[in-house]
């Protein structure tokens, strides 16, 4: 009897198994990564995927042929996608659907360009080039047309003399230009409008430790010191302008001794960096590859308005999104050969929540669309961060039937309840996202309150038990009293 | 039995007046070795306790990870070792106590430990972040207390200079090194060697 019930569970359980596999969505299973994020012991936890992939496009062949080791990307406001293609030595324009628009090749009397890494345009769609191999950037007007060439720029501070090799550039709202170029270590260059060298901005400081230094100042001859490494700053690999016109720098060039080094920067325009770093690790990619070789290395980073940004790590082709306070808020996508992976990812730029990720290795570039899911988190950040603290919370509570482990859900939660006064709710909240931050902050209001409502408890308890140990001893005494008067008494 | 509570009284006694009380504690016999074990157990008690239910502002454990058996090693141990490592070196350096008064003294030298940590468990509910600093402020007492009592317990038991105490305890430390460095070194070897005799069956198993 007993086997036959056993039996019929395992077969109405197996039943149920099937059934809800038919069920389960397919398009999930396509995915060709696992999301994740990290918890507060900084051990990864699986999420739902955040954007799944949409579309790939390797080029067109009736129109503009196949991309050659693209470099850079770019997306201007009004949809159009810039791709720098480098070993075709074009800029290739296209809409957000793929669909090839135009391109340069030739301009200014058959002048062309010579390997171009990097390209950005302005609000007024002035393109800029970063002409590499030609030493120059090149600046084109809304019509595509010509406008000048920027050379090398004139100063002493620039100390190799042979090249000026620009890589990536960027132009702020007063026109003056910052870029980036090879073998040269001591920051952004920053060129005045015009052109002229204005100084270098950021610069990135030198990591060495103790001990080596010492060795190579004091005991380390000539002939060991000239085969030491340089001790050389590291080199910022690329650039991008956020809407309050700080400047986001990636550095993607680091050691594995080197993890743990602030790898994202924000830069203000005095050149410090300025990037909150509140969540429960510093943006600095994976925490679990400490030691390992394949470290986080990322090499290009985009930035929403509300200060969402999301850095690409080409080695890995994982892509890292991180929030205006530094909390992480989900790594996907990978390296391998299926659609929507990757092989040397290079760049990564977004457009209405699309994100599209040049890769140089399939010479392609691959959008990525917002699940529900994703939508939900950036939606309920962007709230929060415009002051919309009760629609973000609505979010949160969206977010949470997805992913339960969603700390940032409880944390957003649990402000907002803070803000309403609901402390204990707060506190549970917080203590679920294992942020004793604000929990401090609840608990501390919860507190109060509690002593506020219970003060005359408290106080009657206190006094009750003051009197209590006073009368225990003044009767302990008098038995001690009668006790010896008893033993003077002779009894 | 009154003795009992009268030894575990004195306990009390001891750490507030450290030379008068580890003297009479050994020469006097106002000690107990039942009472010794009592305030260990206590203090293995206070860790796991602590480490369980200290209020979440102050706790950053993973309380899924929890190992009870751990938690009574990382206590125990270092306790075992103190006292091995200072009897064996005591003995030779012409040290007055025997290995029980070394358990007795070491045990009653806890006794800040628990006299502080165990309050300051329920205490910890009622401080914020801001407050923290009182919380330390009394986890970092009891622990300087407890290391100048230990100190104090090893120059009177042994009946040394303060020099000669202080050389001693340097001694100590490097015992305990030395016993932890020899301990894992024979659980690896004979690891090896379980390993080598399962890989010889296995070998024999799979020919035949």
């Amino acid at each position: 009897m007993k086997k036959l019930s056993k039996r019929i569970i395992v077969g109405v359980l197996t039943l149920m198994l099937l059934c809800s596999s038919l069920f389960i969505p397919t398009a999930k299973a396509s995915v060709p990564y696992d999301s994740y994020t990290y918890n507060f012991w900084l051990d990864p936890v699986e999420s739902p995927n955040p954007y799944v992939p949409k579309d790939e496009f390797t080029g067109d062949p009736t129109t503009m042929g196949k991309f050659n080791n693209p470099q850079d990307l770019f997306i201007t406001k009004d949809g159009i996608i810039y791709v720098a293609d480098t070993d075709n030595n074009r800029i290739v324009f296209l809409d957000t659907s793929f669909q090839y628009i135009g391109e340069i090749t030739t301009f200014h009397n058959g002048d062309t360009f010579n390997k171009p890494q990097g390209i950005f345009v302005t609000e007024g769609n002035h393109i800029f080039v970063a002409d590499t191999e030609n030493q120059r950037i090149v600046e084109f007007d809304e019509n595509k047309q010509f406008v000048r060439e920027i050379l090398r720029p004139e100063t002493e501070l620039i100390t190799d003399n042979t090249s000026f090799r620009p890589t990536k550039v960027v132009i702020d709202g007063a026109g003056r230009i910052y870029t980036l170029a090879i073998g040269i270590n001591s920051g952004i260059v920053e060129l005045n409008p015009d052109g002229t060298f204005q100084g270098f901005t950021g610069a990135s400081e030198v990591n060495i430790n103790p001990i080596s230094y010492v060795w190579r100042r004091y005991f380390a001859t000539d002939e060991q010191k000239k085969r030491m490494e340089l001790i050389i700053p590291t080199e910022y690999n690329n650039l991008f302008l956020d809407n309050e016109e700080f400047i986001y720098v990636t550095m993607g060039n680091v050691d594995v001794k080197d993890y743990g080094i602030d790898v994202i920067r924000r830069l203000n325009p005095s050149g410090i960096n300025v990037i909150r770093d509140f969540g429960y690790g510093s943006p600095i990619g994976d925490y679990f590859v400490r030691d390992q070789q394949d470290i986080t290395r990322f090499n290009d980073i985009t930035v929403t308005d509300y200060q969402v940004y999301t850095a690409l790590d080409g080695v890995n082709g994982k892509l890292f999104t991180y929030d205006y306070d530094g909390n992480l808020l989900y790594v996907f996508g990978s390296n391998g050969a299926r659609q929507g992976n990757f092989k040397n990812a290079v760049s990564v730029e977004q457009y209405q929540g699309t994100l599209y990720v040049l890769d140089n290795g399939n010479n392609s570039i691959t959008s990525f669309e917002l699940t529900e899911y994703g939508s939900l988190v950036n939606n309920a950040i962007k709230l929060h961060y415009e002051g919309k603290y009760e629609e973000s919370a609505e979010n949160w509570q969206q977010v949470l039937k997805f992913n339960a482990n969603s700390d940032m859900a409880y944390i957003g939660l649990g402000k907002v309840y803070l803000r309403n006064g609901e402390y204990k709710k707060a506190m549970d909240y917080f203590k679920l996202a294992n942020n004793r931050k604000y929990y401090s902050k609840a608990f501390t209001f919860y507190r109060r309150q509690f002593l506020g409502d219970n003060f005359g408890l408290i106080m009657t308890s206190v006094v009750i038990i003051i009197i209590c140990i006073l009368g225990l001893r003044v009767y302990l005494k008098t038995k001690k009293i009668n006790v010896q008067k008893r033993e003077v008494n002779g009894i | 039995m009154s003795t009992y509570i009268s030894t575990l009284r004195y306990s009390l006694y001891v750490i507030f007046h450290p030379f008068d009380g580890f003297w009479d504690l050994k020469r006097e016999k106002r000690g107990s070795l039942s009472a010794a074990l009592t305030i260990t157990g206590i203090l293995i008690l206070t860790y796991v306790i602590r480490r369980q239910y200290t209020a979440f502002l102050f706790n950053t454990n993973d309380i899924k990870e929890l190992n009870l058996i751990l938690e009574i090693i990382s206590v125990l141990l270092p306790f075992l070792l103190w006292c091995i490592s200072n009897w064996c070196l005591t003995t030779l350096a012409d040290g007055e106590g025997t290995f029980k008064d070394i358990v007795i003294a070491t045990s009653y030298s806890l006794t800040p430990l628990v006299i502080i940590n165990l309050p300051l468990i329920p205490l910890s509910y009622l401080f914020n972040l801001e407050e923290a600093s009182m919380y330390y402020f009394f986890l970092t007492l009891s622990i300087i207390w407890t290391v100048g009592l230990m100190i104090f317990s090893t120059m009177i038991t042994h009946q040394y200079t303060m020099k000669k105490t202080l050389l001693t305890i340097v001694g100590i430390l490097i015992g305990m090194a030395v016993m932890i460095f020899i301990g894992l070194l024979f659980t690896s070897i004979i690891q090896q060697i379980i390993g080598f005799f399962y890989i010889i069956y296995k070998e024999i198993v799979f020919r035949f």
